[in-house]
């Protein structure tokens, strides 16, 4: 093992990369579509902000709807009422539905699901939110805004059954003892470096550390995983979970209970404050 | 209120970063149609904030790799699920490139960052938001496994 990275392999992966670039030729973007796609995601959130409000006025009636499965009258995105609802609450543009049969099984959904003729399904999500494992949020902020955009939130009872409001959606399966262990949720809150000693085990890492020697082997990219034989004298990384609740202050910019039908709650909101 | 000003060098941003960017998505997501998708998709998110961020190259680069995330969520990839080697289009098989792509999903980027866009430790480790010796022992790995790839 050498300390320091081989001059050789970083000097034939540069010039592989440049090489890689130049037979790319210049991809050229197209200005206009990126004004076009931030007038969509202006258009979305305005939706998605009109249907939070509606919720809140008109609980009943839309209970009754989703519940009926009768389509309802959808409000236009670009002609809607103006903002007047909780806008940052609506951010999520993804929808993950999960049933527990052993696997989680959900349909995800594009920020687009809430313009089209079903705007029931903004109700049917409820209060527990997932951020995958492997999502970066900078401790300053940075672009959180984007991250925001990632959201999951969670329905495990949506009305008469996921498929007749997701059924645009494209299927998604997650095994859950990969990323998204169901239906208790973690997400890796930082990192750590472990310097390895004889008589080190990973079981005994993963408990030290009250994580989880998958994460581990993930985070250190170990190829045969939870099997790997820890390198000792070398130092490895240790990713540190947090338990993810509602009262993470990510959590509070990005969901809004109130707007929500008690009745569609199946999972309890998590509670624990979070000390800032 | 974003002034003239502040477009024409979104529009500089976009001219010089394009590219660049396009490069470090496609070894993330699979084709390269789906690479410039996300990259788009990224500047429209960095457009609307632009006057609120301090280092919009930084932002872009962080929007980007979490663009690629979502996108492989969806495409129901596995993070340890190698990319296939890409035909799509005019790129010319690389097996470089080709040995990057079937790296751990958390080593591609950070090999990308640095070999390709030339970034420093410290600021891949902000850009990934892990900490600088992070970013030093994952390159070290990814270089090792690179390194019996490429040489085999």
């Amino acid at each position: 093992m050498t300390d320091r990275p081989d001059p050789d392999i970083e000097h034939t992966l540069e010039s592989s990369l440049q090489h890689h670039a130049a037979s790319m030729g210049t991809p050229t973007g197209r200005f206009d579509d990126v004004l076009y796609r931030v007038d969509r995601r202006r258009n979305r959130r305005r939706t998605v902000a009109v249907l939070g409000s509606l919720a809140v006025v008109g609980l009943g009636v839309v209970g009754v709807a989703a519940l009926g499965g009768d389509t309802a009258e959808t409000p236009s995105a670009a002609e809607g009422p103006p903002i007047t609802g909780p806008e940052a609450s609506w951010m999520a543009t993804t929808t993950v539905v999960p049933s527990f049969d052993g696997n989680f099984v959900g349909w995800a959904c594009e920020g687009e699901f809430f313009v089209d003729d079903q705007p029931n399904a903004a109700f049917a999500t409820t209060t527990t939110m997932v951020i995958p494992a492997d999502e970066t949020v900078p401790p300053d902020g940075g672009p959180q805004a984007t991250y925001l955009d990632e959201t999951y939130l969670i329905d495990t009872d949506p009305p008469d059954g996921p498929t007749r409001y997701f059924s645009s959606c494209t299927e998604v399966t997650v095994p859950t003892d990969d990323q998204y262990p169901a239906p208790t949720t973690t997400t890796v809150e930082s990192y750590t470096e472990w310097d390895v000693r004889d008589g080190d085990t990973l079981s005994g890492l993963s408990s030290m550390f009250g994580t989880s020697a998958e994460l581990i082997a993930e985070a250190n990219g170990w190829p045969d995983g939870v099997d790997h034989q820890l390198p000792i004298g070398e130092s490895i990384v240790i990713p540190i979970i947090g338990g993810l609740d509602l009262a993470d202050p990510i959590a509070q910019t990005t969901t809004s209970t109130t707007v929500l039908p008690p009745s569609t709650t199946t999972i309890p909101p998590t509670t624990t404050a979070v000390s800032d | 209120m974003i002034t003239i000003g502040d477009t024409m060098s979104f529009e500089l941003l976009y001219e010089r970063q394009y590219a660049p960017m396009v490069r470090l998505a496609h070894t993330l997501v699979d084709t390269r149609q789906r690479a410039e998708e996300v990259v788009q998709d990224a500047f429209a998110a960095v457009y609307e904030r632009y006057d609120r961020i301090d280092k919009p190259e930084a932002y872009l680069r962080t929007t980007v790799l979490n663009g690629c995330r979502r996108t492989l969520r969806r495409r129901m990839l596995s993070r340890r699920q190698p990319i296939p080697p890409s035909y799509d289009g005019e790129l010319a098989y690389n097996h470089v490139v080709d040995a990057i792509r079937r790296l751990p999903h958390r080593q591609r980027p950070m090999v990308v960052l640095r070999y390709d866009l030339q970034l420093t430790d410290t600021e891949i480790a902000s850009t990934l938001g892990v900490p600088v010796g992070t970013v030093k022992s994952t390159l070290h790995r990814a270089i090792a496994t690179l390194r019996e790839e490429i040489t085999r």
